[in-house]
């Protein structure tokens, strides 16, 4: 009993210890290269990167001389592919190798004063370390900075000249709009951070990086708003990043699974955009991003079911027609995905009552000569159309079109024809494609895709009870949902009458005076009241009373 | 503390209107019907009348103790044996309660809508939601509900607002023909619904804000005779009183004449579909206040690994409580008011708070919490 408890106790100071080392913003667990024996000989220091390195091709070693006449022996070392070349000529080499002959003028020669000198008027690069420990060199090194060693001194130089290959800025397919701003993340974190730097340009935006993954030491921005974002959730963001002790963490995908309450929950709780301006706006509604190297999404805590069902041209577009009705659209879209197949089962099963009788003689005409009771048919159906969907997704966009023919046709028309479906059921299933198709959040809408199947078995054995069950349970569940603490039917449950507003439907900007209850923000006031615009006669008189 | 989660004043309110109306908006038209005749309009109002007397009574008791619930209390006040005894009386009169309402549960159910489907489905399946919402606790359960009561409500009006031409006043007339009497012996059976406020002191200690606990009660009891009093005014000035009297719900035969433009029609089966999701809170309440009397009575640390065993306990009591539906309907007018009004719903607290006064146990006021 003892030994196991006094284990559990070790393995959390241990947690605990590794956690306030990655809070320090740096590096990690490369300590091991700290062991390597210190040398101030240059080309002995040359020979312990190219062991360390194991000959990667990669690695460039440019040795050469400080000035002419000084001798002070010195080597650049990189990683090919990271560096800017122009960078390392213009602002490295040059300098160093032509400029600095006037070092020797007038002084003697030691290096600590070559160093010294070097770094202050000589190199004209922009950021410039100098670091002592074998272990820093790696992680610059690898990090893509270009390190200058100079014989006879510990210290080495970092500049950071880091330039590689990137995607273009272009437009995020899958969040694509009518009206807005067409530019979206890539995969460079620091073009991705200056895209939100340049909408919020306030000193209270803060950036906190982080290194996570053993291996892949994937660097991780935090973003937020100091003066907006509640700190205790920003403390429990931190908490949890540094809290991960894992080998890799590829894309922020991998990062959800261990930042969530609730990982076997269908619904995501985190909302992960590609798109700088929802970034921008979810900050000013006192959330906290965590934008990641390496990928294009960023992900966004906390959410909410109802944020994901927000586009963002709905803050776009004119606030009536252009918002509110398409907010509509998407609640009775979200029930149709959710529900449609099985209340079909459930109305043609149990409660053929409930049908208009018209409606009623047509579609027991249609499904005469169908051999399979309704559910079977709604199961063949609906899970061909996952099939379909997922073949269309996995295969290039020409041979795609070829599947949506052969789906349409083959499946479509030829099953009715042949009397295995009735025509109403492709209907049904349609209207659930298409529902499904228009929510903005993509993991919301695969929720619903997961949820419809247990549905419709409880639709085909106990109708519209058995559907009501199925619901309860999963309102149960979302009612217990939290994300990083927010409730996830927020503002609905619990009830904020003020939060409604911008969930049934989008009011004017002037209208939106507070930011939502349940962030709990610093700062809960956006803006000054009294916005509304007013032709300038009323204007007038109310300012002469 | 048992229980980790708060709820504010609004959720505990509509919570409470939820448990009570629930079943009285199909049960009690006819109950009270039966005694009242046309004057069970009148008989509504007495019985949340009286339901407001006896929610003064019962949280007056429950201010004295904002810390704690009737179970812990009643040993406070009576000492370690009685207070047991009480206590456990209380456990099964939860338990009981319980039983009953998942029985009418399953019996309108079968009878009313699937009719060769056995009854331990319906009741399996209710218990098995209220366990699941019991063991996230009572948060999730109070913010949950406040949607289910919108829903709940606005449908009970949307079918009102399209019944409104089938009513007919003439058939309140006359009014107090045979004196007060008849509406006041109508009004018993509806009080013994409004004494499930009583459960009230399972959740009190969890209120936000226990000072303003008159408000939760008085409040849950001013809604839920509002919609009584509609529910039997629909269904009385539709059908008259002998119709209403014979029919078991009533509410559901008044929702079948709904038929809007030859399209939306027969559908009280939506009655069922709502019904479900009001249900479905009643019984997690009472299940919760089964399991958290339980779990205080033998001083457990947690309540939540009970809801199972307590939750296969009461389908089991549900099934052999009764033989049939009309044994159910001869309990639940004859001996439950009777049973519950005089003992558990009021009689103990009044009981208990007169001691309680005596021996001075309990603060005078409430102190003000913060609201956080």
């Amino acid at each position: 009993m003892w030994p196991l408890l006094r284990k559990i106790k070790n393995t959390l100071k241990l947690n605990a210890e590794k956690n306030t080392g990655s809070k320090q913003a740096g590096v990690k667990d490369t300590s091991e290269f700290d062991e390597l024996p210190l040398t101030a000989n240059l080309s002995e220091r040359i020979a312990q990167i190219r062991s360390v390195m194991g000959n990667s091709i990669d690695l460039v070693v440019r040795e050469f001389v400080i000035g002419e006449e000084s001798k002070a022996k010195a080597a650049v070392v990189y990683l090919d592919g990271l560096i800017s070349n122009a960078t390392v000529f213009d602002n490295i080499l040059t300098p160093l190798m032509f400029e600095a002959q006037s070092i020797k003028a007038g002084e003697k020669f030691s290096p600590p004063k070559v160093f010294k000198k070097l770094v202050e008027s000589r190199l004209s690069a922009g950021e410039i370390m100098v670091k002592e420990n074998n272990s820093e060199l790696f992680t610059h090194l690898v990090g893509g900075d270009t390190i200058i060693i100079i014989d006879g001194h510990l210290s080495f130089i970092v500049v950071c000249a880091r330039a590689w290959e990137t995607r273009a800025v272009a437009e995020p397919e899958n969040e694509s709009v009518v009206r807005g701003p067409r530019e979206g993340f890539v995969e460079t974190l620091k073009v991705n951070l200056s895209m939100v730097r340049r909408r919020l340009r306030t000193p209270h935006l803060k950036f906190e990086t982080y290194y996570i993954g053993n291996t892949t030491s994937t660097s991780f921005v935090v973003a937020y708003l100091d003066n907006i974002a509640n700190p205790k959730l920003v403390q429990e963001v931190r908490e949890r990043l540094g809290r991960i002790d894992t080998d890799a963490i590829i894309s922020t995908g991998y990062l959800e699974d261990y930042i969530e309450d609730n990982s076997y929950s269908p619904f995501a709780q985190t909302r992960a955009t590609e798109r700088p301006d929802i970034v921008t706006a979810e900050l000013l509604e006192g959330k906290v991003a965590i934008i990641g190297d390496n990928t294009p999404f960023c992900i966004i805590v906390p959410t909410t079911f109802f944020e994901q069902l927000q586009g963002a041209d709905d803050y776009y577009q004119r606030p009536w027609f252009g918002a509110v009705l398409v907010r509509l659209l998407r609640l009775v879209a979200i029930n149709i995905a959710l529900l449609l197949p099985s209340i079909y089962v459930a109305i043609t099963t149990y409660h053929q009552e409930l049908l208009p009788t018209s409606l009623l003689i047509s579609i027991s005409g249609s499904r005469e000569g169908v051999p399979f009771p309704a559910v079977v048919e709604a199961l063949i159906m609906e899970s061909t159309f996952e099939l379909l969907r997922e073949a269309g997704l996995r295969l290039p966009s020409p041979i795609g079109t070829a599947v949506s023919i052969v789906g349409a046709l083959v499946l479509g028309d030829a099953a009715v024809r042949a009397g295995i479906v009735s025509p109403a059921m492709v209907i049904v299933v349609a209207i659930t494609a298409i529902a499904s198709f228009s929510i903005p959040g993509f993991s919301a809408a695969l929720a619903l895709r997961q949820l419809r199947f247990p549905l419709m078995f409880l639709g085909a054995t106990l109708g519209l009870f058995g559907i009501m069950f199925g619901l309860l349970v999963i309102l149960i569940h979302l009612a217990s949902l939290r994300s990083f603490g927010v409730p996830y039917m927020a503002p609905l449950a619990p009830l904020m009458p003020r939060d409604l507003k911008d969930i049934f439907g989008r009011p004017p900007q002037w209208a939106m005076g507070k930011r939502p209850r349940y962030m709990r923000t610093q700062d809960p006031v956006r803006q000054a009241e009294n916005l509304k615009p007013r032709p300038p006669d009323s204007g007038n008189k109310k300012n002469n009373k | 503390m048992l229980e980790q989660g708060k709820i504010s004043i609004r959720q505990a309110t509509l919570l409470m209107v939820l448990t009570i109306l629930a079943t009285a908006i199909l049960f009690l038209p006819s109950i009270a019907t039966v005694q009242a005749g046309q004057e069970a309009w009148i008989s509504a109002l007495i019985a949340t009348a009286n339901g407001i007397i006896i929610s003064l009574l019962v949280v007056t008791l429950m201010r004295r103790f904002p810390e704690q619930t009737i179970i812990q209390y009643s040993e406070d006040i009576l000492g370690k044996f009685l207070g047991k005894i009480v206590g456990l009386g209380y456990f099964w009169f939860f338990l009981h309660t319980n039983a009953i309402i998942i029985r009418e549960f399953g019996d309108f159910l079968v009878a009313a809508f699937m009719p060769k489907t056995p009854l331990i489905v319906f009741n399996s399946m209710i218990v098995i939601l209220a366990v699941l919402a019991i063991r996230s606790g009572l948060e999730p359960l109070g913010r949950l509900n406040e949607w289910i009561f919108i829903l709940f409500s606005s449908i009970l009006i949307f079918f009102t607002v399209f019944l409104i031409h089938e009513m007919q006043v003439e058939n309140f007339l006359p009014v107090l023909e045979r004196g007060i009497v008849p509406a006041l012996k109508g009004a018993v059976t509806p009080t013994s619904w409004f004494g499930e406020i009583i459960l009230l002191s399972m959740i009190f200690p969890f209120l936000t804000q226990p000072q303003r606990g008159y408000r939760v009660a008085i409040g849950a009891h001013l809604i839920v005779g509002a919609f009584l009093l509609i529910g039997v005014v629909q269904s009385v000035s539709i059908f008259g009183p002998e119709l209403v009297s014979a029919f078991k719900f009533p509410i559901i035969q008044t929702v079948r004449l709904i038929s809007l433009g030859e399209f939306l029609e027969r559908i009280e089966v939506l009655i069922m579909v709502i019904w479900v999701a009001g249900v479905f809170v009643k019984v997690s309440v009472f299940h919760y206040a089964t399991v958290m009397s339980a779990a205080q009575l033998f001083n457990l640390t947690d309540y939540r690994p009970l809801a199972i065993p307590l939750g296969i306990l009461v389908v089991i009591l549900s099934i052999h409580l009764f033989q049939g539906v009309v044994d159910l309907v001869e309990f639940l007018s004859v001996t439950f008011p009777v049973y519950a009004l005089s003992t558990f719903e009021v009689g103990i607290p009044a009981l208990l708070l007169v001691i309680a006064l005596i021996r001075g146990k309990g603060a005078k006021n409430v102190p003000n919490k913060k609201n956080n």
